[in-house]
This record gives structure tokens, sequence and C-alpha cells, in this order.
């Protein structure tokens, strides 16, 4: 399973990336909201952490 | 960004087109109309509404190349497949080409689907998936490593650098970048030769974060399905990122690849995306087009790993006719020929399903896709970080994974 696979995850990724990149962060704190925030998309719909259907 | 004869910029491209086109107000389902009628004349007559369909939400020229494979498909087995489009929200049909990117809650639901081998032994179809590369069954095996759909359209992210930039900054052109470290100096060289965009990238969660992560050895989710890329190796390679922008190495374009337009039209001299652009790279002007493996972190324990593979999948969807189910299977197995491999190569520079498939490309395509081919296999495989493997086990201080 890929971060950049699941929708809202991905949407998360790149919000905290640019954050990061813009300076606007630390690149660590950026990254840590980003794994916090997806596992809490993720915890509420566990459906979105398969990879495929069957 | 274009595709085959580039007459898009930054709208094609397989992946490309998948989430261009979602954004997209829906365009009729009619408006690719088949022309399958005069070559079927063996053939029984359908009612319309028992054409099997291939759904798909590619752009206009995607969608013409497509139309082309369907058309010949028919013609060649006297099938009457219609091309129809596939919008967000809508119920998958009787095939359905897509990428999970944009696509994760439709292939949430089981039951919208046929898992691929079940069509395919229903219908009396060969599947021979045993030689097909592991690295490709990413997202489309079940538990019991049965093929669930097709991988038809998969890549993995390269460095794509332009030999014609690097000489003007006084580089080898025949010496890309191994290292992130050792590409950090190029990318001053490049600054200082007049490039405003030494580096930039495409995709980059799914490069940076998904990627980067598994080249270093420490994936970015669990194999439960939980986050963890926020660990040493990826905290490491997001500062460097960070002072990459602050120094103007690394411009940034947007979350999915607007960034190859800047590499194509060679505003920037180095960017990273999946290895299946190298055919819309191949004609841009200005650039003569390098291609090399993802970089890496020489200082994370264990060496370079490999890159991920990912990309647009054939589903075949619940709730068909026999009559449907068969031509279904029928096309998948047309799909799998190795001539109509090639020409999907030579179309969309993914990569080959099958062996057989791989050695017919060779000799068919063209040389800078050749090259992307051989380093995106070597990359998947783990064989290009071979060399620098040993090298990054003798450097002391050099094992700090967590």
């Amino acid at each position: 399973m890929r971060a950049a696979n699941i929708d809202p995850v991905r949407i998360i990724a790149n919000e905290e990336l640019e954050a990061a990149w813009a300076d606007k962060k630390p690149p660590k704190a950026a990254l840590d909201a980003a794994v916090h925030r997806g596992n809490a998309v993720l915890n509420a719909k566990p459906g979105l952490k398969k990879s495929q259907p069957f | 960004m274009s595709f085959y004869l580039r007459p898009l910029v930054a709208a094609v491209g397989l992946a490309l087109a998948f989430s261009v086109q979602a954004a997209k107000p829906a365009k009729s389902a009619k408006a690719a109309k088949p022309a399958a009628k005069q070559a079927t004349a063996a053939a029984p007559a359908h009612v319309a509404s028992s054409d099997l369909e291939l759904a798909h939400n590619l752009g206009p020229v995607g969608e013409q190349h497509l139309q082309a494979v369907v058309d010949r498909f028919n013609k060649e087995t006297g099938g009457t497949m219609k091309l129809v489009r596939l919008e967000k929200g809508q119920k998958p049909t009787g095939l359905n080409l897509m990428r999970r990117y944009d696509m994760a809650e439709v292939l949430a639901h089981p039951k919208s689907f046929v898992p691929l081998y079940e069509m395919m032994a229903k219908a009396g179809e060969p599947l021979n998936m045993s030689d097909m590369s592991v690295d490709l069954k990413a997202g489309v095996v079940d538990a019991k490593g049965r093929l669930v759909a097709l991988p038809l359209a998969y890549s993995t992210p390269v460095l794509f650098f332009n030999k014609t930039a690097f000489r003007k900054a006084k580089l080898d052109p025949d010496q890309p970048p191994k290292t992130w470290f050792e590409m950090q100096g190029m990318l001053d060289k490049l600054q200082e030769a007049g490039f405003t965009c030494p580096y930039t990238t495409s995709w980059p969660v799914w490069v940076h974060i998904d990627n980067m992560s598994a080249v270093s050895g420490v994936p970015s989710m669990t194999e439960k399905g939980a986050l963890v890329f926020n660990g040493l190796p990826q905290v490491k390679h997001m500062a460097m990122m960070t002072t990459w922008v602050k120094a103007g190495y690394f411009k940034t374009f947007g979350r999915r690849d607007e960034a190859s337009a800047k590499f194509e039209n060679g505003e920037c001299a180095m960017i990273t995306t999946d290895s299946r652009e190298a055919v819309d790279f191949r004609e841009a002007k200005g650039v003569e087009l390098g291609v090399a493996p993802l970089p890496f972190h020489d200082d994370v324990y264990g060496g370079r790993q490999h890159t991920l593979a990912d990309g647009a999948s054939l589903w075949a969807g619940a709730g068909q006719s026999a009559t449907q189910s068969k031509q279904a299977a029928k096309f998948v197995s047309f799909l799998l020929k190795p001539e109509m491999q090639v020409e999907l190569v030579r179309i969309y520079g993914q990569m080959p399903l099958t062996p057989a498939a791989r050695a017919a490309a060779r000799s068919k395509i063209l040389k800078n896709e050749d090259e992307t081919l051989q380093i995106a296999y070597a990359s998947l495989n783990g064989k290009g970080a071979e060399p620098w493997r040993a090298r990054s086990q003798h450097r002391p201080g050099a094992h700090h994974r967590q």
C-alpha cells in the first residue's frame, strides 16, 4: 500500500510537504503532522487501507 | 508533457490524463464512437445495450489511442466493444481502466468488480501470469496471489536529466548523480550556469514519500496500513529538500505532473517522475534526454533498495452477461499478446507485462525508451543498487536506521 494512492492521505501529505518546503514548518514537524493526520483518517475509514477490493 | 506525437501539453499521458480529466466536467459517454460494425459480418448481431463497454478517463489523445486499440480488437475478433468515459462517482462497467489515484473510493467496493482470474477462467481464456514481474503485481493480486486486475500501464519513478544542460554546466552527461548528496553539487553547478530550476519533481508524495522511503528500505506504510513515513531517513530527506528549496536548487510546481512541462520546455535541468514519461519527453526541443535510477541516500543502513511500480490497471466490472464477460476476457488476452504490448509501450511508455513482450519491445521502441525501461526494471529489482550497496556498508557511522 502506498500513501500516494489513498486520496485523503495524499492530500494531507501534499499540504505538509508544501508547508515544509515553504519553510512554514520544520521538516520533522511536517512529516509528524502528515502521519498523525493521515492515520486519523485511516482509522476512521479503515476500508481505505486495502490496496485492492478483494 | 505530450503524448506520442505530442499535440497536447500537460494534459495527456496515461497517469496524467487520469488525474486531469477527473476534474473536468463529464463528457457524454457516447463521445467515443466504436467503428466495429463493418468488420463483424461473421459475428452475431448485438443490441446496443448488450455490448461490452470499456470505461476510461483519459485525455483526448489518450482516448484516441485507446479507441484505435479497441477498433483493432473489434476488427480482429469480430467484437463489438465500445469505449465510454468513466466519471468520478460512476458505477464501473464491463471493463474499467483506472488508476487507484483518484479512484480509491470506487475500488473500495468488491461487489462492483469481478476478479480478473475468475473472469478469465469462466471464459476459458488462459492467464499465465506466473512469469510476470512481481514488481508489477502491486495492488492487483489477492491474498492468495491471484491476479484480480491487469496492471496494464505501470511505471516507476526515475531521474530524467537534460544532457544539454549538463554540458552547459560543464558536467559529464554520462555521469548522472547516484546519490542525493552527489546531486547537490551538480545542482549548484547548474545554477551557476544560469539554470533557475536545476531540479523539480512531479507527483511529490509518490516520489518523495513512497518511493524515497522504499529506496531507503523503510516503507511509508506498515503491512497493517499505518502511515510511518516520519522516520529518520524521511526526516533527513525532507530537511535536505527544504535546504534545496531555499538555495533555489529545487523548484516545485504542483501536486501532480505540472513540473513535467517545465522539464520538457528546458526550464528545469532534472526531474524525478514516472518512467513512462520518457515517451512524452522524447521530442522535447532543446532536451537531450538522459535517464538514471532515482537517487538514494548512501548513509542509510543497507544501501539502495528498490523503487515501486504503479499506474493504471484494468478491472472487470460485476453484473455482466456471459457474452460480455467472454468478450472482456478475449480483450485481456488480446492485450497480452507481445505485439499489442509493444504497441502500448510505444504509446504510453509503461512496462511490458511479460518477458516475451519485454524482449519484443527492446528492438522495436526508440533507444531512449528502451534505456528508460531497462533502468526502470533494474530499479524495481534492486539490481541498480548492487554496485553502491557494498560501498555504503563500508562507511563508518552510516548506520542510523531506526
